[in-house]
């Protein structure tokens, strides 16, 4: 399997990612790797992570994307998650993994202003 | 209830590396498009797999086992069958490992409780030093 | 008569001691004829059967028991001819009584011999059959005209004997089946268990349903297979335990009931429809009781909609559902979840007072998902929910812009 590429896009303060596909393990380092440097070397205030290419999310995934936000969230940036298909969704909600703590929303537009919200009222906002 | 084995050939997968849990999925997927299975009812039997394929290469012995995918048929009614079966240390308390301990007690992250739900049957047959089969199934509406 | 030792009574005593004998068994009548084929000797059983008198018939050819279309054709010298040949000939045919009245007989013809081997005669024994032809003429009717295919198979597994309707069901001439083992008709892969089955049953033969529960498929001539009912009955015949199968295609009945299924989704469908009420506000209106396919119904349809509409807020309303019990008050959950991982926000409404006191009791705790009592205050939270969003929204819009000269 040749090593997928995800490019980081830049719009303005904030990062995005689209990940798609299967995501192994040693892709998922890079991507944190990668993801840990642009946001250190960039100053990013928001990062939305695009996971509409993921037609699976299992509980492997689902740890992965919680422990990538939790490392954006420590470089003191904010990480939204968006695009969770609606089969994934209902999965994911009965698989019984723990996504309360993660910030969601449909689509980038919807993510920008989430951004938008949690920078300006920290993570109470909505 | 009698369940008969439909005439599409079954397809056993080794599952010894992380590689390989995508050709699980693969296998999964075109089995439930093949019985015609929605798209929330494929994501819902491909993640099942997916969690205990990866049981597998976490828990088994040599992180080595197998996986039977194969089409059945009960009732008018067609359903995809998976059978995982690995010669690891066997779980010693079921009836525990089907409890929903996936936020309190990391070690017994073992997906069971979780690839339950999202199956429309589960059977585990398990007993400590000799290994251990789960087989899921999901029928067509 | 008295009784003396076998070897001393005349030949004539001993036959008419047989003939007594022969007389109490009902139905036989016995003729004795000599090498010509005329009647040389007549008994008390023969005069009952064909009506004519010892008096009258003696010195009479054989011939006259036949009908006329087979004493034209020679039947009677025929059946004499291979009585000869063979030292015993049994023939069935329609035979005349004295009174002209038909009746079907089964004979049987000996050559006779004296001690020393010289053919002296025939003796005929013929059984009026008549009813037993009868009752089996009608059997074969009554199977002819059955509605389901009919499948008689013998002890051995055998197709005995089948009906028209089994030819047209499965594309068979009758010849192609009869001698044939039953398992023809099974698909290939349950052809092994079949067998088991087969043995099964006739050691405890019962008229019931076969393989209840089972799916059962009946394989046609072109390899084709099609599913079916089957009832099995015992049959006692002198040829041992038949077994008689009534199979019924249901094809149709399959067809109709999946038809009905998808009827029943469809009218679920319209039962629990997704409004949207306001731009990006979705409502859900739930009434009457979720059973979990319902459930996992209405939360496919309303993420879909979340998608399709791009919608912000959900609003489920359940003023409609009778009581909350813990199964409607996870699937609500479940559904929010759902919708919240789609980065929607949701809003119960519809919450009664006793709903309130219920979900409390149960001790189901709905976390941040925010309610209320009323379906219009329910709307103007979520537009405020709406506004607040596309506030944010265009701040960042203008933030992107900003950096992006015009």
């Amino acid at each position: 399997m040749t090593a997928e590429v995800f490019p980081i896009m830049r719009i303005g303060d904030t990062l995005l990612i689209s990940l798609q596909g299967e995501l192994d393990d040693a892709t998922v380092l890079r991507i944190e790797d990668r993801l840990a440097n642009e946001v250190a070397r960039t100053g990013a205030t928001g990062t939305l992570i695009d996971v509409s290419g993921l037609t699976i999310v299992d509980s492997f995934i689902a740890r992965v994307l919680t422990r990538v936000v939790g490392m954006i969230r420590l470089l003191g940036s904010h990480a939204v998650i968006v695009g969770i298909q609606p089969a994934v969704a209902i999965t994911l909600v009965e698989l019984g993994v723990p996504m309360g703590h993660l910030h969601t929303a449909l689509n980038a537009e919807q993510g920008m202003a989430l951004l938008r919200r949690l920078r300006d009222h920290g993570d109470r906002a909505d | 209830m009698a369940t008969e084995l439909t005439d599409a050939e079954a397809v056993v997968i080794t599952i010894s590396a992380e590689a390989d849990m995508i050709l699980v999925r693969q296998m999964l997927r075109a089995a439930a498009q093949r019985i015609g299975l929605g798209l929330v009812d494929q994501t819902k039997i491909i993640t099942a797999g997916s969690e205990l394929a990866r049981n597998i290469l976490t828990y088994a012995t040599g992180s080595r086992g197998t996986v039977r995918i194969e089409e059945v048929r009960a009732r008018g009614r067609k359903g995809v069958r998976a059978t995982f079966t690995d010669e690891g240390p066997g779980i010693p308390d079921i009836e525990q490992a089907l409890t929903d301990g996936f936020s309190t007690n990391r070690s017994l992250g073992l997906g069971l409780p979780g690839a339950r739900r999202l199956s429309d049957e589960m059977t585990i047959t398990s007993a400590p030093g000799s290994g251990t089969t789960v087989v899921i199934v999901k029928w067509a509406r | 008569m008295t009784a003396s030792p076998v070897g001393e009574r005349d030949p004539g005593t001993r036959l008419r001691e047989l003939e007594a004998m022969l007389d109490a068994i009902a139905g036989y009548a016995l003729i004795k004829l000599d090498l010509d084929g005329a009647v040389a000797d007549w008994s008390r059983g023969a005069e009952r059967l064909l009506g004519h008198p010892a008096g009258e018939i003696v010195g009479r050819p054989f011939a006259t028991f036949y009908t006329e279309e087979d004493a034209a054709a020679g039947l009677p010298a025929s059946d004499l001819a291979a009585a000869r040949e063979t030292g015993r000939a049994e023939t069935e045919g329609w035979r005349v009584r004295k009174d002209g009245e038909r009746f079907r007989a089964a004979t049987v013809i000996a050559l006779i011999h004296d001690d020393d081997g010289t053919a002296t005669g025939y003796a005929a024994a013929i059984r009026d059959v008549t009813e037993s032809r009868r009752a089996e003429a009608m059997f074969r009717g009554l199977l002819e005209s059955a509605p389901d295919a009919v499948v008689i198979v013998e002890s051995d597994g055998r197709i005995m004997l089948v009906n028209r309707q089994t030819e047209l069901m499965f594309g068979y001439d009758r010849d192609e089946l009869i001698g044939q083992p039953v398992e023809v008709l099974v698909p290939e892969r349950f052809r092994a268990r079949h067998g088991a089955y087969r043995g099964g049953f006739i050691a405890s033969p019962q008229t019931r349903p076969m393989g209840t529960g089972l799916e059962l498929y009946g394989r046609r001539r072109d390899g084709s297979e099609f599913p079916v009912e089957i009832s099995l009955g015992p049959l006692e015949s002198d040829r041992g335990t038949l077994v008689s199968a009534a199979i019924r295609d249901i094809t149709e009945r399959r067809e109709q009931e999946l038809r009905l299924q998808r009827q029943r989704d469809e009218i679920l469908e319209l039962s629990t429809p997704v409004i949207q009420v306001w731009d990006k506000v979705l409502a859900l209106p739930i009434i009457g009781t979720l059973d979990s396919l319902r459930a996992a119904r209405l939360t496919e349809s309303l993420l879909e909609k979340i998608a399709e509409n791009q919608a912000e807020v959900i609003i489920l309303d359940i003023s409609g559902v009778p009581t909350i019990d813990t199964q409607v008050a996870q699937h609500l959950l479940k559904t929010v979840q759902a919708a919240t991982l789609m980065g929607a926000a949701s809003i119960l409404s519809g919450v009664r007072p006793e709903t309130a006191q219920a979900m409390v009791h149960l001790g189901i705790d709905i976390g941040r998902l925010r309610s209320r009592n009323k379906l219009r205050d329910a709307l103007q939270l979520a537009l405020r929910i709406v506004a607040d969003r596309a506030g944010s929204s265009q701040e960042a819009a203008r933030t992107v812009m900003g950096e992006w000269p015009a």
